[in-house]
Formats: C-alpha cells, sequence, structure tokens
C-alpha cells in the first residue's frame, strides 16, 4: 500500500483523502440518524406510570441481598 | 424491570373535561392545605417559630431535615410546599433556606434506587447507575457551592426578596384588596380549622399542619397521576423536539416535561432505563436532569399563592429560593466548561465501581441519603 501510495500525485492522495473523509461524514451522519431514530422510538415507548413512584421495591430488595452475598464471598 | 401499570393513551380531548376539573380541584385542595399548614404552624408555635426552630439555625441541621424528609417521602414537591406553609406560619426564611437546598438532594434517591433494577446486566446497571448518579453528584455540587455562599452572603434569600418585592410589593401595604386567594380557600381552611380546634392549644395548630400535610401529599400524589394522563403526548411531544438538539434544548426540555407532570422523580426515573439501555448517553441525560431540577420548583410557586396577608412575601421568597437555586446552579455548575463535566466524571467513576462490584453502590446509596446526614448532624452539634 505505501509503495503504491508514494507513487501516486499529490493531487490523487487529496482526491483519496477527500473521499474519504466524505465517506467517514456520510458514515457519521447514518449512524447518528439511526440513534435519533431509536431515541424517538424510545420516547414512544415511554411508559408515565400513574404509580406514586417508580421504585420497585421488590429490585432494591433483590440488589441489597445480592450486596451482603458478594461481602460475604469477600470475607469468606 | 417490573412495568408498572401505565396510561398512555390519552383520552381523547372531549373526555378530558373530567380529568381537568379534578386537576383543578385537586390544585384548589393542595393551595387550601398550604394555607391550613401556615395557620396551624402559627398556631402550634405559639408565633414563636424562631425560637423553637432555633435548633435549624445550624444550616447543616436544615439541610439534614430537607434531605432526609424528601428522601423518605420520594417528593420533593410536597416537602417544598409543606416548608412554604410552615414559612406563612412564621418559619424565618433564613432557616428554610437550608432544607430546601436538602429536599434537592433528597429527591434524587428515587431515581437512584429505580437505577438499582439493572443490576442484572453489568453494562447495563453502569449506565443506568450512573444516568441516576449524575443528578445525585449535581445537586451536591450545587449545595457544596451554594450554602457557604448562603450562610456568608445571605444570596439566594437576598435575591428572592428583590424578586419578591417586584411581584408581591411591600409587605407594609395591606394586602385585604388582593387577598383574592385567602378568600376562595376560606371554606376548605375554616371548616378544617374549625374541626381542629376541637383540640386544645398547640395540638389544634399540630392537628393543622398533619392535615395540611396529607391533604398536600395526597394532592400532589393526584395532580400527578392525572397530569401524566393528560399531558403525556405533549410531554412525549418535548422530548421528541429536544432529540437531536444541544442540551440548552435538553435543559428547557426536562423543565417542560416536569412542569407538565408535576414530578422531578418521574422525569429522571424516565431517563434511566432509557440511558441503562444505551439509547441515550449520559452526556444527553445530564441537561434533561438538570431541567427537572428546575421544572419542580414550580409547585413550590403555585403553593405560595395560597398565602395572603403580610407572610406571602415571605412565602413567595422561599419558593423563590427553590427555583433560583436551581437556576442558579445549573447556570453556574453548567456554565463554567471545569465544572460542567464533574458530576459527569463523578458518576462514570462510581458507576464503574459499582458495576464491578456492587458494594460501591450501597454504600453511595446508604452513605448520601443515610450517613451523611448523621454525620453533619454530629460534626455540627459536637462544636
Amino acid at each position: 500500500m505505501n509503495s503504491e501510495l508514494s507513487r501516486m500525485s499529490k493531487g490523487e492522495l487529496k482526491s483519496i483523502l477527500d473521499e474519504a473523509e466524505e465517506q467517514i461524514a456520510e458514515i457519521r451522519a447514518e449512524l447518528e440518524r439511526r440513534q435519533e431514530a431509536e431515541q424517538h422510538e424510545a420516547v414512544d415507548g415511554l411508559e408515565f406510570s400513574v404509580k406514586r413512584t417508580a421504585v420497585d421495591w421488590t429490585q432494591v430488595k433483590t440488589f441489597f441481598q445480592q450486596v451482603l452475598a458478594e461481602l460475604r464471598s469477600t470475607t469468606r | 424491570m417490573a412495568h408498572a401499570q401505565s396510561l398512555e393513551r390519552a383520552p381523547a380531548s372531549e373526555n378530558r373535561l373530567p380529568q381537568w376539573l379534578g386537576v383543578i380541584a385537586l390544585i384548589y385542595v393542595l393551595i387550601s392545605a398550604v394555607s391550613l399548614i401556615g395557620t396551624g404552624f402559627k398556631v402550634a408555635t405559639g408565633g414563636q417559630a424562631r425560637e423553637l426552630f432555633g435548633f435549624a439555625t445550624n444550616p447543616y441541621v436544615g439541610l439534614v431535615i430537607g434531605i432526609v424528609a424528601t428522601a423518605l417521602i420520594q417528593s420533593s414537591s410536597t416537602v417544598t410546599s409543606l416548608i412554604v406553609g410552615m414559612v406563612a406560619g412564621g418559619l424565618p426564611v433564613g432557616i428554610a433556606v437550608p432544607m430546601i437546598m436538602g429536599s434537592n438532594i433528597g429527591t434524587t434517591v428515587t431515581n437512584t434506587l429505580v437505577s438499582l433494577g439493572h443490576v442484572r446486566n453489568k453494562d447495563e446497571f453502569r449506565r443506568a447507575f450512573a444516568a441516576a448518579t449524575v443528578h445525585d453528584f449535581f445537586n451536591l455540587l450545587a449545595v457544596v457551592v451554594f450554602l457557604p455562599l448562603e450562610i456568608m452572603f445571605g444570596l439566594l434569600e437576598r435575591s428572592a426578596a428583590a424578586v419578591t418585592g417586584v411581584f408581591v410589593g411591600d409587605a407594609n401595604l395591606s394586602m385585604s384588596g388582593m387577598n383574592f386567594m385567602k378568600t376562595l380557600t376560606e371554606p376548605l381552611v375554616g371548616s378544617l380549622t374549625s374541626v381542629s380546634r376541637l383540640l386544645p392549644g398547640m395540638f389544634a395548630g399540630l392537628a393543622m399542619v398533619v392535615i395540611g400535610l396529607v391533604l398536600i401529599f395526597a394532592a400532589i400524589t393526584f395532580i400527578g397521576r392525572l397530569l401524566k394522563v393528560l399531558m403525556v403526548g405533549r410531554a412525549k411531544e418535548v422530548m421528541h423536539r429536544a432529540i437531536g438538539k444541544g442540551p440548552i434544548t435538553g435543559i428547557f426540555s426536562g423543565t417542560l416535561v416536569t412542569v407538565f407532570v408535576q414530578s422531578s422523580s418521574t422525569t429522571t426515573s424516565l431517563m434511566v432505563p432509557l440511558a441503562g439501555a444505551g439509547t441515550f448517553t449520559l452526556r444527553q441525560i445530564y441537561p434533561f436532569m438538570l431541567g427537572a431540577n428546575i421544572g419542580t420548583t414550580i409547585t413550590a410557586l403555585l403553593a405560595a399563592t395560597a398565602v395572603g396577608g403580610a407572610v406571602a412575601v415571605p412565602a413567595m421568597q422561599i419558593a423563590l429560593v427553590h427555583s433560583l437555586f436551581n437556576i442558579f446552579a445549573v447556570a453556574l455548575i453548567f456554565g463554567l466548561p471545569f465544572l460542567r463535566n464533574a458530576p459527569i466524571l463523578g458518576a462514570e467513576t462510581l458507576a464503574a465501581l459499582a458495576a464491578d462490584r456492587k458494594i460501591y453502590a450501597a454504600a453511595w446509596i446508604l452513605g448520601v441519603f443515610l450517613v451523611l446526614p448523621l454525620l453533619l448532624i454530629a460534626i455540627t452539634t459536637s462544636f
């Protein structure tokens, strides 16, 4: 590859570089577009729960049980 | 994560009238409750609120009261409305300011606990916990910056007084001509006061405060439920418009959505799972969280409208302290590049540790919402 590049003129190298940068920009724009589309979908799927609090105490309890298990395994 | 009951589809516009009437009725209950607390507090303290709350002149005690009360109730709107009522009943504004600041910290416990539901997947938990704790870090930093400023210069109290002066006017003027709210709330407040006065002396006042607190809590809860149904479309619209835009739009979006649903805990807890899933990055969530801080202050402002007479000024002043504290904090911390990233750095560091060892997450939760308050009291009462 390096020997090929070394045979190219400055103009040709610049042209390849410009093309590569353009492609990168297009890929970035496409990735951004897809991410925004996912975000729009996620917002559409949001559930505004009528529960007073979003906390699931069962999961909080499970979490602290895991913490205790982790502590016990560390002290053994 | 358990799927909570949801009412995603808003009713057709022609069916919304009952819900809107419900919201109006509940707002009436809210402002009446604040007025009742003001009266009750005055009766309970016998006009000696400054002396009785002398222990809270230590700003760290006030801060702790705000943190603990809000963390337990999980509603900064309820606590700040209660504080407005107490100020109307004679609690000095200077004592209430640190309580308001503490309430800002206490309210973040909800989304932090919500993030624990993602613990089964390490990467998801890391992202969700970071999104939740960026809010914690921001609010802690805001207190670290503004509490000393408040102690030394009374920055928030004076700023709020200046703004209040513009809207409410000279406290020495008779407010009777402008006591529309007092007249409006008199039927309910009068009835509850009469019932409470069946009890002797200060117990009547305490009963009024307790009834008022229960009514505030209920009103805010049910207002939130109704508005979540009524405003879900508008809220989502605002969020859609913010996608792909910059952080300032994110802040406004967070503010508006929180005003719509009347709960910062709701809006911030909604974003945590989205961050956990990787749909939104931490840097995208962050401005939204800050906007929620500002949006939630609308409730205390609404509560302050209940207060008439000469105490209307301090009541509105403390409500404005809540708003100004959050606006100043966002402007300063988010506005200064070297401070802006501090909450993100803190959250990412902590989340990385917590993803590897859950004890760090547990230590954070217990530390911020339990140990820190106790430590503050212990240190400041020892010297």
